[in-house]
């Protein structure tokens, strides 16, 4: 029942039943929004679990709430007075009598002070516990659990450093190039590669005034810069009774503006070194036991051409890019928080998860990628979703749906499994092919590029691909000729059609369809 | 029917006949001849368009209004603006203020013959500017009666789209 292992398992069959125990919650808020919501109302249907969505004013018509239970508004559309807002979620969960809440990511989900806040008004917090959350939070704090836990870290500094010649000492022992990072930090934000000692102390100035003006916390530390990572991950998940197992790995080194938009499993570079799955596996599972960790999280890591690894941080929540563990594994990551959450034991041990194939995920944006990715809300005026063999859609969204410019504008996830790499890349082709998405911008042309690329294809993957690849188009650039022709016609045919004086086509279908019902009548 | 269609630095002119399922046209890129292409198309709903090219099946979505067009081809997208050659004078003129019209080209072309000199006065529909573009003369014609205050559409000159060739007063 749980996973692709046990199907091959000559072990004793354990109970398959997916019988809810008494422990399981009797109803479960949802405190998220968009196709998050969605993926968690789904699983909590499946469990037969009576799910509470909350809603902004910018959501009354979304997807998550036409199919919740029930729904509560919490606030205006502003994400700081509704889906952030702590207190309208914990009144909106005593209101409906819900047990417990699912912070989906984002928003609220890694917020330490929001998990103490349930926990102290009766609800259970589908999570880790706020002391963890709160340990691993900061990066040097989290540095320091992953070295003590001897987990690989990237050379450099467990404590920020202020004076300029304790950061030339130790530059020089790490070795040029370093980065100085923000300890408080995140996307990029006071952050500098320095390449000679010469440019360090004006990188050292900028770089802590850039981070206290984002985080308010000038502190800066130094690491070794890694050249042409590989960003991959590592899945955990843990009960409440000290049974803690990894669900191996995903690469997501495809980013743009170091945000994740393309992931896999297996990382192409464990196709080839087996082994590394489970060395890293085993370094996640020693940073999160050293965290004390229950319920899902990941480890992130960089990887270097030579297959050294380094922990980066752990994020304390169920990721975006979750499907494509469950897709290799047979394991659904929600329906085990939700189990784990309620005091279960985790129904599935190390040894027999199995993974199976290969499965990518492409994050569907509303967003410009001829214009850097710029967001492109609106409404969406046509919609057409691929379906068939191996595809996973969660979307939130539908047509007709207007995409608020106030959130994050991920429209939906699409991921493909197949048997191997080569196939899920060719199925998430044909996948894209079948995907429109009318009245707004996205991003699925860029991916049907990536897939094409061919070194996207070969695997040979760092977090640099996208800059690349986009350089490597510019000098490419075929024209299109004679699909364009084929637009020009149909932009002419339509708008000639449209005009309300315009002799109507349209007469013979409705025509047709009267042929039809009478057919059918007679 | 013809139409002139604009895709960001290019046009082309699609001349078309619909013959119950099946459209006949020819493209012409500027500066190139018209190709001709022809499909049977079915629309599934509206603006959604299924094509077929010989046996080549095509699916496009097109969305949009007012002469501004997305279409959705292959994976492709195209971004379009359509216009019909015939009503070439009335296409861009506007009200400016103490109730002047200015007349502008909808479209970028070249300025053939210019029938009126300033300070005529004009009626309705009465020829104003002969303007090709596509090789297809185009008279754009008085949207109303009034004065002619400003000409500054000179035969044999080049014209950018919005440019104004005349204003009425």
């Amino acid at each position: 029942m749980y996973g692709y292992g046990l199907w091959n398992s000559h072990s004793e069959s354990r109970s398959t039943a997916a019988t809810i125990t008494p422990l399981m919650f009797r109803k479960v808020l949802i405190a998220n929004r968009g196709e998050i919501a969605v993926r968690v109302l789904r699983a909590l249907r499946e469990l037969k679990i009576p799910s509470v969505a909350v809603y902004s004013d910018a959501d009354r018509a979304s997807l998550a709430v036409r199919m919740a239970d029930e729904a509560v508004r919490v606030g205006r559309a502003a994400s700081s007075e509704s889906y952030l807002n702590i207190e309208a979620i914990l009144e909106a969960a005593a209101q409906t009598g819900a047990e417990a809440i699912h912070p989906g990511y984002g928003f609220l989900s890694e917020n330490d002070m929001f998990a103490s806040a349930c926990e102290k008004a009766g609800f259970v917090f589908i999570g880790p516990a706020p002391e963890t959350i709160r340990k691993v939070g900061s990066k040097t704090a989290a540095r320091q659990l992953a070295k003590t836990a001897g987990a690989p870290i990237v050379p450099g500094l467990e404590e920020p450093v202020s004076e300029l010649n304790d950061a030339r000492k130790a530059a020089k022992v790490i070795g040029y190039p370093v980065l100085i990072k923000a300890a408080a930090g995140g996307g990029g934000k006071g952050m500098r590669r320095v390449d000679r000692e010469a440019d360090l102390e004006g990188a050292l100035r900028d770089a802590s005034s850039e981070a206290e003006r984002a985080f308010n916390n000038p502190e800066v530390y130094i690491e070794k810069l890694v050249l042409h990572p590989r960003h991959i991950e590592i899945q955990v998940i843990g009960d409440r009774h000290g049974n803690l197992i990894h669900l191996g790995e995903r690469e997501c080194s495809i980013q743009r503006r170091h945000q994740k938009v393309m992931e896999e499993c297996p990382s192409p570079v464990m196709l080839e070194y087996p082994e590394l799955r489970h060395e890293m596996g085993e370094a996640a599972l020693r940073v999160a036991r050293a965290a004390g960790y229950y319920n899902a999280g990941t480890c992130e890591f960089l990887v270097d051409s030579d297959r050294n690894f380094y922990f980066l941080e752990m994020n304390t929540r169920l990721q975006v890019e979750h499907p494509v563990t469950e897709l290799v594994t047979g394991l659904d990551l929600v329906h085990l928080q939700l189990r784990v959450a309620a005091g279960e034991r985790l129904p599935v041990s190390q040894e027999e998860v199995r993974w199976r194939g290969s499965a990518i995920e492409c994050r569907i944006y509303a967003e410009d990628p001829d214009q850097d990715f710029l967001p492109s809300p609106g409404k969406i005026m046509g919609l057409s979703e691929p379906s068939g063999p191996g595809i996973r859609l969660d979307s939130g969204v539908y047509s007709g749906w207007v995409v608020p410019m106030e959130y994050d504008p991920l429209l939906a996830k699409l991921a493909v499994w197949g048997p191997d790499r080569m196939s899920s890349i060719d199925r998430m082709r044909r996948a894209i092919g079948e995907y429109t998405v009318a009245g707004i911008r996205t991003n699925l042309r860029f991916f049907a590029e990536v897939l094409a690329d061919e070194t996207f294809r070969s695997g040979q993957l760092d977090t640099g691909f996208i800059e690349r690849f986009f350089e490597r188009k510019r000098k490419a650039a075929p024209v299109e000729d004679e699909l364009a022709s084929i637009a020009a016609l149909v932009a002419a045919f339509h708008a000639a059609r449209s005009r309300p004086d315009a002799p109507a086509p349209i007469a013979d279908r409705s025509s047709w369809r009267q042929d039809g019902l009478r057919e059918q009548m007679g | 029917m013809k139409r002139v269609v604009r895709m960001g630095e290019r046009q082309c002119l699609v001349a078309f006949e619909n013959h119950a399922g099946r459209i006949e046209s020819s493209v012409a890129w500027e500066p190139e001849e018209g190709r001709p292409l022809s499909c049977s198309y079915a629309e599934i709903e509206p603006g959604l368009y299924s094509l077929l090219f010989d046996v080549r099946a095509l699916e496009a979505r097109v969305t949009g209004s007012g002469g501004r067009w997305t279409i959705d081809i292959a994976g492709k997208r195209f971004e379009a603006e359509v216009f019909d050659p015939r009503e070439w004078s009335a296409a861009r003129s506007s009200f400016g203020p103490k109730g002047r019209l200015s007349i502008a080209s909808p479209m970028p072309g070249k300025v053939v013959r210019v029938l009126v000199d300033e300070g005529a006065v004009v009626e309705e529909g009465q020829g104003l500017v002969v303007v090709e573009a596509m090789k297809m003369q185009n008279e754009m014609k008085a949207p109303k009666s009034g004065k002619v205050v400003a000409l500054a559409a000179r035969a044999g000159a080049s014209v950018a789209a919005g440019e104004v060739l005349v204003i009425l007063e």
